[in-house]
């Protein structure tokens, strides 16, 4: 019961904190929809036939409903969801193998359109001054075709296409500027091997340009900003099966300078999953957490938490709580799991649907 | 299946049962030809479907035995990969025998059915449960036995069908056969092509890219070269082109193309108690696969060969007992962009004894020991027997059985496991059959413990320690599943005449249960109950027959959660044999399937087709 009543308190804070922010109104607050406040968790869905659902956990985490699309639009999302990006009153679903987004009211999640075109193989969208940008990993047929698409995000219309470096994957907004992550890897038939990518795309969402590539090491899976408008970018390195392993890496970027600050060793382990609260750093190598501070200069030896995830899948941490996907078989209902990251505390696990990867709040 | 259809099928077959009965002519299908197969099998379930049926009026081998059998088919779509599977077991877990060589996937141990063209082949014969002792690997939940017949005697014939149906469906088969009561040879050509772009209902969507064609050449030539040595030889080569359907949620440019052949060179040698067989064959397989068909040069590859030696004796030691013995070697390579150039030697050795105590009663005891470079496969034993009493025969087997790893299990690049263990089943049957003229029934019970199971997970650190490739997070496979499946099959096939009409009925019922022994949940794509009813009739040249197939429903994830719904198809097929001419007598025929237009998929979002048509004529000369 004190876990309960704790979160109702953080939770109940919470909705007061974005309910008031204007002052001088009467703190009436009419409920945008079912979905507002809690937390939405985004589930690829199973591999090859079938769709990704998105989860609702409520407000106070501690009931959870799956499937809320197709709760409300008796339709499916599609194919492998990748992604959601949250602005303003809508969620944009980034659904990779059936090459669309799907648009929807964030909090009664009810459909308001959908892109389709200028899309071949969407992974991750953000919003910068009103244009969604979609990281594309391009067509598989060819070697050459990984493009970010512009499309006006009231208008759902096509702007522009950029083409990239292969591989593009999740993006991180400073400012103007985007940081694109390639962390995709291309088939190379004769050399019957992968080749993976290592660049950081910067793009200057004023002149839809790239404007530099930030060379890292290869797989740059997550980034995070930090209190300092640091860029952290986390390289998981090349995985063993290849035949040609890498180390995984960590690099402080200055996002002024787009120079790489400080670099961190890992030796043989790839870490995956950065995500940064306040001052801490969090990431995750195979089910064990780590945890360091913005400020440290050494990498932290030990495991902070060791989760019991079968398959840890995603990551997020936020105001000393930090919730964990456990994807499972990769066959079966996931689960999210919520910790306390200050004491370590494990505090709640609700069902969530198949493949559970991205943790969005949605207040 | 609602209430209607259950009651309307119990109406008919109880219905048929109160008939007047006469002595009628078998119908379609035959039962129990004696043959190697039955000999050394008394105590199991074996249905034999000839010629005429192979050759009738039917959508495709699988569709043919998916309402017919007990037989579940993972079928991906109409042309796409569909492999059978018996009482709950996977789909890599059914051995296909072609004229008695193995014939499964080297790559994947499976057998895709819409890959053979059922006219290539003379007799097919299913037998449910194990059978590695006879077969090898893989016969773990039954076996499907595909064979060419050699006959000598003074004949020359030619076989021509042809259909056209719904989706732009086209096929033609012609086969010539002749033969001396010394020579034996015979031809035959296949093609089918489809667009095949069925709308998929309830969207706007359709099958846009699941257009196919695949051609068939074959060939049997056999000699017999005196009265003790018959020398054969059977060709067989199919190509294939198909699109890879898109599915409700996600669109598809993809493509396969399919290239096998197989080529086996038989000698036999009879005298007296004594029959020795010596077969040779090589068989390849190919596939390319294309991501987008558009991009013609992207595309990843894979084949393998596999050269076959079996060598064996059948001698008669007393009027009584009979004895089996054989000794199989083979040798299998693989290439691709995913296996290296890999390859396996493995040789058997089996024996099986075959005593008729009493008329009443028989018996057989089986054993077998592969050998092979890459892993231990266990020694197998097995016993079966027959007791007949009346009208009944009461039927018992159990034995041991296993399924090597495929190649992609133990040679894909980085990620294969090279220890990887043989799986291996334990399963006994109980089963009673009621053989009256006019009526056959036949219940089973079965159970079926397996272990070592091959499934692909990721790594956990300890598989890594263990010697996992590809680290901690890579999909590997390992030996980890353990199931146990058991049911019950019911089968009741009677024929009876109701003014002059000559009417036969079949009632296939089966209840599986296949469970992953840690989870306690049912596998995944194994319906629970499923049920065909056949009711076919003749009446001078007119003969038609009405199909029910219910399938319950089945999960689509491990703890159940999901699942596709069950569905009922009715089919009806009718011929008409034009009589008058003098050597010819033309059947053309008509099959309408899914007459109700249900909505079905057999595979989650991958719709099947609504009510389709297929016209056909037959000629014999």
């Amino acid at each position: 019961m004190n876990i309960k009543k704790m979160l109702l308190t953080v939770v109940a804070a919470t909705l007061l904190l974005t309910s008031c922010n204007n002052e001088t109104d009467i703190p009436v607050y009419t409920p945008r929809g079912d979905y507002e406040g809690g937390v939405l968790v985004v589930n690829e869905g199973p591999f090859q036939n079938g769709s990704g659902t998105v989860t609702y956990v409520s407000n106070d985490l501690l009931e959870s409903t799956d499937a809320i699309y197709k709760a409300e639009n008796t339709e499916d999302i599609g194919n492998i969801l990748q992604s959601m990006v949250l602005y303003g009153n809508q969620a944009f679903l980034v659904v990779n193998n059936s090459h669309k987004i799907k648009v929807v009211n964030r909090f009664t999640f009810i459909k308001e359109g959908t892109i389709d075109e200028h899309l071949v193989n969407p992974r991750y969208a953000v919003v910068v001054n009103e244009n969604l940008y979609v990281s594309n990993w391009g067509d598989a047929a060819k070697e050459t075709g990984s493009f970010i698409a512009v499309f006006d995000v009231n208008t759902l219309a096509f702007k522009s296409s950029i083409p990239v470096s292969f591989g593009p994957e999740k993006m991180q907004v400073i400012g103007d500027m985007i940081y694109v992550a390639h962390a995709g890897s291309r088939f190379i038939k004769a050399d019957k091997s992968y080749e993976y990518n290592n660049i950081i795309s910067v793009i200057n969402s004023k002149l839809s340009t790239v404007e530099t590539e930030i060379e890292v090491a290869f797989v740059p899976n997550s980034m995070g900003v930090d209190n300092e408008n640091n860029l952290w970018v986390l390289c998981g390195g090349v995985p063993s099966w290849t035949g040609a392993e890498t180390d995984g890496f960590l690099y402080k970027i200055n996002s002024i300078s787009d120079e790489v600050d400080t670099t961190y060793k890992f030796e043989g382990t790839h870490p995956i999953h950065l995500t940064i609260d306040g001052s801490n750093i969090l990431y995750a190598v195979s089910s064990s957490v780590y945890k360091m501070h913005t400020s440290s200069a050494l990498l932290p030896l030990d495991v902070y938490i060791e989760t019991e995830a079968k398959s840890l899948y995603g990551l997020k941490a936020s105001n000393g709580f930090l919730f964990v996907t456990d994807a499972k078989d990769y066959a079966s209902a996931g689960s999210l799991v919520i910790y306390n990251h200050i004491s370590k505390e494990k505090l709640n696990t609700v069902a969530t649907g198949i493949i559970p990867s991205g943790i969005y709040f949605n207040n | 299946m609602n209430k209607y259809t259950i009651t309307s099928i119990l109406l008919m077959t109880l219905g048929s049962l109160f008939a007047q009965n006469k002595k009628v002519e078998q119908l379609e299908e035959v039962l129990l030809p004696s043959s190697k197969l039955t000999t050394y099998s008394v105590g199991f379930k074996i249905t034999t479907f000839n010629d005429s049926i192979l050759k009738s009026n039917h959508q495709s081998l699988s569709a043919l035995l998916q309402t017919t059998s007990s037989i579940y088919f993972k079928s991906y779509g109409v042309a796409m990969l569909s492999s059978p599977s018996f009482r709950g077991t996977g789909s890599s877990h059914t051995a296909v025998l072609w004229n008695g060589i193995p014939v499964n996937s080297t790559l994947n141990g499976q057998t895709d059915f819409n890959m053979i063209n059922s006219v290539s082949i003379d007799e097919m014969t299913v037998r449910a449960g194990g059978g590695s002792i006879l077969f090898g690997s893989g016969a773990i939940g039954g076996s499907i036995h595909l064979k060419n017949k050699i006959d000598f005697k003074r004949q020359q014939s030619h076989l021509l069908s042809s259909s056209y149906g719904s989706y732009n469906t086209y096929k033609v088969n012609y086969r010539f056969k002749t033969s001396t009561n010394k020579s034996f040879a015979q031809i035959g050509f296949g093609r089918m092509s489809s667009d095949n772009d069925y709308k998929y209902w309830d969207t706007d969507d359709y099958n846009n890219n699941g257009d196919f064609f695949n051609n068939n050449l074959n060939a049997v030539v056999g000699f017999k070269l005196s009265d003790t040595h018959l020398l054969s030889l059977f060709l067989d080569g199919t190509q294939s082109e198909r699109g890879l359907s898109n599915t409700l949620t996600a669109p598809s440019e993809s493509k396969q193309d399919d290239v096998n052949y197989k080529i086996l060179l038989e000698w036999k040698y009879t005298k007296r108690r004594l029959v020795s067989t010596l077969k040779l064959a090589y068989l390849y397989d190919e596939f390319t696969y294309f991501a987008k068909r558009s991009s013609p040069n992207f595309y990843s590859e894979g084949n393998s060969k596999n050269s076959l030696l079996k060598y064996q004796l059948d001698y008669k030691l007393t009027t009584k007992i009979k004895l089996l013995s054989g000794i199989d070697l083979s040798y299998t390579k693989g290439d691709g962009d995913s296996l290296d150039g890999v390859s396996r030697r493995s040789y058997s050795l089996y024996s099986m004894l075959n005593h008729r105590v009493t008329h009443r009663f028989h018996y057989d005891v089986s054993v077998r020991k592969e050998f092979s470079n890459s892993f231990d496969i266990p020694f197998l034993m097995g016993i079966d027997a027959a007791y007949t009493r009346g009208d009944f025969v009461y039927k018992i087997n159990a034995s041991k059985n296993y399924r090597v790893p495929t190649f992609n299990d133990l040679f894909w690049n980085v990620l294969g496991n090279p220890d990887l263990k043989p799986e291996s089943s334990l399963q006994g049957e109980l089963g009673i059959a009621l053989n009256k003229k006019w009526i056959q029934a036949t219940v089973n019970t079965f159970y079926i413990s397996s272990r070592d199971l091959i499934k692909w997970s990721p790594n956990s650190s300890v598989d890594v320690e263990n010697g996992a490739g590809g680290g901690v997070g890579a999909w590997t496979p390992k030996n980890i599943d353990k199931a146990a499946n058991y049911g019950l099959e019911l089968g009741l096939k009677n024929t009876f005449s109701v003014f002059n009409v000559q009417l036969s009925s079949e009632l296939n019922y089966s209840h599986t249960i296949a469970q992953d022994i840690v989870k306690k949940k049912q596998l995944m794509y194994v319906p629970k109950n499923k049920i065909n009813y056949k009711l076919s009739a003749q009446h001078n040249s007119i003969s038609g027959s009405y199909h029910v197939l219910f399938h319950g429903k089945s999960f689509t994830t491990t703890d159940n959660s999901y699942f596709v719904p069950g569905y009922s198809l009715h089919n009806i097929s009718l011929n008409y044999t034009l009589k008058g001419l003098k050597n010819v007598q033309p059947v053309l025929g008509l099959q309408v399937n899914n007459i109700y237009n249900k909505h079905y998929a057999v595979i989650s979002y991958r719709p099947m087709p609504g009510t389709n048509y297929q016209f056909q004529i037959l000629i014999k000369i």
